[in-house]
């Protein structure tokens, strides 16, 4: 086949459980910004290939943040 | 002996003095229970993400601790028990990171 020349398969891998990827904290808000929806919903792991051991990591840092107030459970999305 | 972060929360609407009282009162307890203060970190004023009890701003302090964990129970019934400090977690780690933390750092 041609084709497969041109499309190589490659397996996505999980961008958190590298050597030099970042920890998961609930202090780090940039990181966990990433892997919330706009409406402040943590985005399912099929979507963003997190691993399972990474995934539950970052739904309790996130729960973590929001019970502190540095997150919102909530956010009004406005139109304008 | 185990290590534990603590972040506390303490309402904006109060003056200077109960301010610094209520900080040294946060140190005294945990000596008092036969812990240490291994780092502390001030976060400052802080917008919160949602109200809570009508206050939009608080005060964010953070402690890095090392106490028997059976005292955190009466830690826990001191700062609910102040009217002054609005939420606190406790969360226990191995090892504790080095300061600063990474909320500081995406504010600059």
């Amino acid at each position: 086949m041609k084709e497969n020349l041109f499309f190589e398969i490659r397996k996505k891998t999980c961008p958190l459980s590298n050597k030099n990827s970042p920890k998961v904290d609930y202090k780090d808000l940039k990181l966990l910004s990433r892997y919330v929806t706009e409406k402040g919903k943590i985005i399912p792991s099929r979507v963003t290939n997190v691993s399972r051991k990474k995934q539950t990591e970052l739904s309790k840092a996130i729960k973590r943040s929001r019970y502190l107030s540095l997150m919102s459970y909530t956010r009004k999305i406005r139109f304008t | 002996m185990n290590n534990f972060e603590a972040t506390i929360l303490i309402s904006p609407d109060i003056t200077k003095d109960d301010h610094s009282k209520i900080v040294d009162m946060i140190e005294k307890l945990v000596v008092n229970e036969g812990g240490k203060v291994i780092d502390k970190e001030d976060w400052g004023l802080r917008d919160l993400a949602y109200k809570i009890n009508t206050l939009k701003k608080a005060f964010y302090y953070f402690y890095q601790i090392s106490i028997d964990s059976q005292k955190i129970k009466t830690l826990k019934n001191n700062f609910s028990l102040n009217e002054r400090i609005i939420r606190y977690l406790f969360i226990k780690v191995n090892e504790h990171d080095k300061l600063p933390t990474k909320i500081l750092k995406g504010n600059e």
